[in-house]
């Protein structure tokens, strides 16, 4: 019995290895498969891996969201930093631990969102500054995701993103150097970003250093009056 | 045969039904509408309004919305719209995509039982349906599954997945041909595909769907087209009770599983032998029709779609008299 679960079990990590793989030799995995492979299947295959990044770039692979679409210039960062193609480095990523680890719909136990693995992929690949911009699109897309779906399947590693009593809140604070890049209402100084999930909606905007913590802990102190009543309306403080 | 495998073979013979893949936010799916109601998209409404009648059953295709964890009734609203528009005599079918009936790997199926008779409760299948494949593999899903590794620790676990669906679903289950397409599909191991698929439905005893464009993509795809009417006396043709059709094409000797509503006419020539073959088929499904905004089909789909409506009336009316 324990050998027939040690055969299927091989049989399925060759499956994915062949239809996820890296950039690795071909002939090589197919050589050591515990099954044969048609010949057909052998042309094919790497038709079936382009096919497979092509939709991982521009539709969203098992369910995830178009990486093209959620992290446009973490994805032009590493291409400029790795001389890689965005078709190269979507593959690397496909076949990385990171990938593996993430789940759609949790049935093949606790994972995070595609989203969270790419994010885990990128950022040790990536310099400070692009670190920057890979936080905001991922903590943008990421409390997206948890807008539209309330009781998510997958779970969230990040710490950063809090569940406020009223709402699920990230505030990250961008250096200002960075800020003007990333958001055309951003000054001097340092720069609050507030990104937010409150019944279904994604709210996301700057705010100052004292609604940063009123955001995070869902509370309204006295301060900036004005604002704390808009956050209120918003549903993102009590 | 299980009790449940053979009252659906006593069930009266239904004949043309239609089938549809209805993604979430596509102009053929469900889409989301003012108020944040979710409803089923113009173009199939507008589809059954235009040739509703034909169909004596309709199949659709589940797809999640999201990635939440699955909750039948966040889907009602959805699919009381998508059954508002179809005539009310029309029986149901749920064409499933999470059975994975050809996965090897271990995986919950707890959540989905729950979540697929709770559907079945609301909306009364007259079966269920799902292709022999691999649709997902260590929880991510494929753009066409796959076919099942042709092994024999395969097949065994394939037939423990087939019974253990079987045992746990509220409405019978029939287990597909599995899909063979050019750059999709690959072809692992060594048991001749129709040997292997045969031994899984009668060994789990469970019913059976032969997808016409299926067993075509095998032979092309596996023997370059020989074998396919040789092919067909080893099917399970006494447990099939639906065939499926759905657009394809055979390009330079590879078979092309498109699922755009245009029909071969190799396709109406082994329906024809298979209707004849098949004791106990109860519908022939068009699968994913391309209606267009009006609802209308087009000129090159309704030419092997008209002769399907005439073939299938006329084999009905043989099965009925």
């Amino acid at each position: 019995m324990a050998q027939v679960t040690n055969e299927l079990e091989q049989a399925t990590d060759a499956i994915y290895g062949l239809i996820f793989g890296g950039q690795d030799d071909l002939d090589a995995t197919i050589e050591g498969l515990p099954f044969s492979l048609g010949s057909a299947a052998v042309g094919d295959l790497p038709q079936l891996r382009a096919t497979l990044r092509r939709q991982a770039l521009n539709t969203g692979v098992s369910g995830g969201t178009a990486l093209s679409t959620c992290y446009p210039n973490t994805l032009s960062a590493l291409s400029q930093l790795t001389e890689a193609t965005k078709d190269e480095i979507v593959g690397d990523f496909l076949a990385s631990d990171h990938f593996a680890e993430a789940t759609v719909h949790g049935l093949h136990g606790p994972g995070i969102s595609i989203e969270e693995a790419f994010y885990e992929f990128a950022r040790p690949l990536l310099v400070e500054r692009d670190r920057w911009v890979l936080e905001h699109e991922f903590t943008s897309v990421l409390l997206k995701l948890l807008a539209a779906n309330e009781s998510p399947a997958f779970t969230v590693r990040r710490p950063a993103v809090r569940n406020n009593g009223q709402a699920l809140v990230a505030v990250v604070g961008y250096p200002a150097e960075i800020a003007t890049k990333l958001f055309p209402n951003s000054r001097t100084g340092r720069h609050y970003q507030m990104y937010a999930a409150v019944n279904g909606r994604y709210i996301s905007g700057k705010v100052s250093e004292s609604l940063a913590s009123c955001v995070l802990s869902g509370k309204a102190d006295n301060t900036a009056a004005k604002e704390v009543s808009q956050l209120r309306e918003l549903g993102l403080v009590a | 045969m299980k009790p449940i495998a053979r009252q659906l073979l006593n069930r009266p013979t239904l004949g043309l039904g239609v089938g549809f893949d209805l993604p979430w936010g596509r102009e053929i799916g469900f889409e989301a509408r003012p108020g944040g109601e979710e409803g089923i998209s113009p173009r199939v409404e507008k589809f059954f309004e235009r040739y509703g009648e034909l169909f004596a059953y309709a199949s659709f295709a589940f797809q999640p919305k999201d990635r939440s964890v699955l909750d039948a009734a966040a889907y009602w609203p959805a699919y009381d719209s998508l059954y508002h528009c179809i005539p009310p005599s029309a029986t149901r079918v749920l064409h499933h995509t999470m059975l994975n009936v050809g996965a090897l790997d271990n995986y919950e199926i707890e959540p989905i039982v729950e979540f697929t008779n709770a559907l079945h409760e609301r909306y009364n299948f007259a079966w269920i349906v799902e292709d022999l494949g691999i649709w997902s593999i260590r929880g991510k899903s494929l753009p066409y599954p796959l076919p099942p590794v042709l092994t024999e620790a395969s097949k065994n676990r394939c037939i423990e997945n087939a019974k253990a669906w079987s045992e746990s679903l509220d409405a019978p289950v029939v287990v597909e041909f599995p899909g063979y397409s050019e750059s999709l599909s690959l072809l692992m191991g060594d048991i001749d595909a129709v040997d292997f698929y045969t031994d899984v439905v009668e060994q789990a005893d469970v019913n059976a769907t032969l997808d016409v464009g299926h067993i075509i993509g095998w032979a092309w795809e596996a023997n370059g087209g020989a074998g396919l009417y040789e092919a067909v006396d080893r099917l399970p043709l006494d447990r099939c009770v639906e065939i499926h059709l759905s657009g394809a094409s055979i390009v330079k000797g590879r078979f092309r599983d498109l699922h755009h509503g245009v029909l071969m006419d190799l396709q109406l020539e082994l329906l024809e032998v298979l209707l004849a073959k098949c004791p106990n088929l109860k519908g022939v499904t068009y699968e994913d029709p391309k209606p267009n905004a009006t609802g209308m089909l087009s000129p090159t789909a309704l030419k092997n779609f008209d002769p399907l409506v005439e073939m299938v009336a006329s084999w009905h009316k043989s099965r009925t008299n």
